[in-house]
């Protein structure tokens, strides 16, 4: 843990924001309307670092992934990798500082193509970064890359329709590793496998950041998976990072009070665990019109006046971690 | 416990489809009872034949399925029941919500409506007027919790958030008064924070109204949190079932042991994960033995071949050759 502190910020995510428009006002003098999925959000990756973006449907988990990875421009904030802005990248230089970033869909199957073999697939990257020259070197990476995810020669020659869905994920993590990337961004790798499969995608993920000493970000709504697999986690609720912080801290001493209904929600497969039974009330109020001042104190226990005022920012607490609430800011116990 | 009659009983149930996996059945002698008002938690992956088990119960399968083996609803074999017993069956006595309660709700038809529809449908209405309908349309809203029922009964299932459909859902299925009800995945959509008050929502109705609810969900942790009883699917069967304080605790089967193992848990650090090497097979080549031997860590040479019988031990059984040792738990 404390080299991992020791290491820099690969990765620094600046006031982050992202609005769409929506299509409904069409005619010209009617005003436009936007929807803002992301409102200013920062945080920062270390070399080495698993961080965790956990939050509901509709939260801006996945629009931060998409951002990063430039199928979103985004409307506010910066990104820098390293020392260059990635966004506003253009030509030969995007091509070359975006191959050390690589993405892992949530579905398989729609990432694959299903007319091209898996091997074709695997080594598809390297053709597209350094031409057709070496294509039996290719090759041979390409097999060796599919037999560390755990599978077989053989499996090269198949077609996506012909493997399951775990082995399809695994044929993507290949791909998304071929390029030896220096960040994995993961968007829901495991929400469509099953039980018994996760696990094995979830320690395959384990082994090649081990063996790799890859930078992870891992979006994903399943609490738990991110505790296991992710040192740093940050929560995100309608927008904004809510709490940010070491995931052990995070987990067994949540502050925030999203954070502590969310994961008093987790359902724990085990009978003899009793917990409070608070369970939030209502439900995410929608985008188009969101709540003012801090977006949860509609469905916050402990709102005040000021919290339909004005938005709390996130702030460093006393264990390092971060919290965007009025009540923690005054140290009172949420 | 033992002695209080079923509410419905399972009989060696055999359920295959017309003209798909080769003829062959993807649910495999099933033998299952369900109380009065206990919950019921049916839990598999996908393929398990959980979902497939349920449908039978209500005969949705249609021409499309075959049956074999029994299906006993108080006293009566549903299977064998003629279309019109099975139509006074479903919705008054055995209900039925699913996973997606948008498309289970009919798009261009207001909820308040679809709600008024299934009351006079199952509700001797002769002496009723359209007002005394909706009324209670909206005490059904109230009671599922839905806020500001008035203005909901006006509203289309696409301006409803999915919890509230499924809310709605779940007001249907409440006009009928069933005695039971059978819940497929009905959080499986939801986020966790939705997913956690319609679990309470149903654990109340099960209370007030002492239904039987049969709860589908691949999820362990929710069947921890809501069932009194488990059952745990693989390749068409049961592999154990019995109180949920025994199954999920002292887990037997070596599925059953290896699905808890393989999750990690919010309320602690795990070191690492038991995988369950394999992919869940295809009901076409399952083997005439135990399903899960092909991935299984204690099969032994008879597994393969045998099917092994239950086992049981005080309230739980399981159906296995070379069971987990009893407190086993997880070394990484």
């Amino acid at each position: 843990m404390e080299t991992l502190t020791m290491n820099r910020e690969i990765l620094v995510v600046n006031n982050l924001s992202k609005k769409f428009l929506l299509k409904k006002h069409k005619m010209p003098w009617g005003r436009k309307k936007y929807v803002n999925v992301l409102n200013g959000i920062d945080f920062s990756i270390r070399k080495g670092e698993a961080l965790g973006l956990v939050g509901e449907s509709g939260c801006g988990k996945s629009t931060t992934a998409k951002i990063i990875m430039d199928i979103y421009t985004p409307s506010e904030g910066t990104i820098k990798y390293h020392s260059s802005e990635l966004t506003g990248l253009k030509g030969e230089e995007k091509k070359r500082i975006r191959k050390d970033i690589q993405y892992v869909f949530q579905d398989p199957m729609g990432a694959l193509n299903p007319r091209i073999s898996v091997l074709e697939q695997i080594y598809e990257p390297l053709l597209i970064h350094y031409g057709r020259k070496n294509i039996n070197d290719y090759r041979r990476k390409a097999v060796s890359i599919l037999e560390s995810v755990g599978m077989k020669e053989v499996h090269g020659r198949m077609y996506p329709h012909q493997l399951s869905g775990g082995q399809r994920q695994r044929v993507v993590l290949a791909r998304a590793m071929i390029l030896d990337p220096e960040i994995l961004i993961c968007d829901e790798p495991i929400s469509a496998l099953d039980v018994s499969i996760q696990a094995q995608v979830v320690n395959l993920l384990m082994k090649i950041r081990e063996e790799r000493g890859i930078t992870l970000l891992f979006i994903s709504h399943d609490l738990s998976m991110v505790r296991h697999l992710c040192n740093v986690t940050a929560v995100m609720y309608m927008g904004n990072i809510v709490e940010h912080g070491d995931s052990e801290i995070l987990f067994n001493n949540p502050l925030h009070p999203y954070t502590k209904s969310l994961i008093n929600a987790i359902p724990i497969p085990d009978p003899r665990v009793k917990r409070e039974d608070v369970i939030l009330e209502g439900e995410i109020p929608s985008l188009l019109n969101p709540p003012s001042g801090c977006r949860f104190h509609p469905r916050c226990p402990v709102a005040r006046k000021e919290c339909s005022v004005n938005k709390p920012e996130l702030k460093t607490l006393g264990d390092g971690r971060k919290a965007a609430c009025f009540a923690l800011e005054e140290g009172v116990s949420v | 416990m033992n002695n209080i009659n079923p509410l419905l009983k399972i009989k060696d149930l055999y359920v295959g489809f017309n003209g798909s996996h080769e003829g062959k059945p993807v649910v495999r002698g099933v033998d299952l009872e369900v109380r009065p008002g206990e919950i019921m938690g049916l839990v598999g992956e996908s393929g398990s034949g959980k979902s497939v088990t349920c449908y039978s119960i209500v005969r949705l399968l249609g021409e499309r399925g075959w049956t074999e083996g029994e299906v006993i609803f108080e006293d009566r074999d549903v299977l064998e029941c003629s279309e019109n017993e099975i139509v006074s069956i479903r919705g008054k006595e055995i209900a039925m919500i699913f996973q997606d309660a948008q498309s289970s709700l009919n798009p261009v038809q207001t909820v308040g409506r679809q709600l008024m529809e299934a009351i006079t449908l199952r509700k001797d209405i002769k002496n009723k007027n359209v007002g005394d309908i909706r009324k209670e349309a909206v005490a059904l809203l109230r009671e599922v919790g839905i806020p500001d029922p008035e203005r909901r009964m006006g509203e289309f299932p696409h301006q409803l958030s999915g919890g509230q459909n499924q809310r709605v859902m779940i007001a249907i299925m409440l006009s009928g008064n069933p005695k039971l009800l059978i819940a497929d995945e009905p959080t499986t959509a939801l986020d966790v924070t939705i997913q956690a008050q319609i679990l309470r929502l149903l654990k109340k109705i099960r209370k007030e109204r002492n239904m039987a609810i049969i709860l589908v969900t691949h999820d362990l942790g929710v069947v921890a949190e809501t069932c009194d009883r488990a059952a745990v699917m693989y390749g068409g069967r049961v592999m154990e079932y019995g109180p949920v304080d025994e199954v999920l605790v002292k887990p037997r089967h070596p599925y059953t042991f290896g699905l808890l193992s393989s999750k990690p848990r919010i309320d602690i650090k795990v070191e690492s994960l038991y995988t369950i090497e394999g992919v869940v097979p295809s009901p076409v080549n399952l083997p005439e033995g135990c399903p899960f031997c092909e991935r299984c860590m204690n099969v032994r040479d008879n597994c393969r071949d045998n099917r092994p019988s239950a086992t049981s031990e005080g309230m739980r059984h399981f159906f296995c050759f070379n069971p987990v040792e009893e407190g086993l738990v997880w070394k990484h």
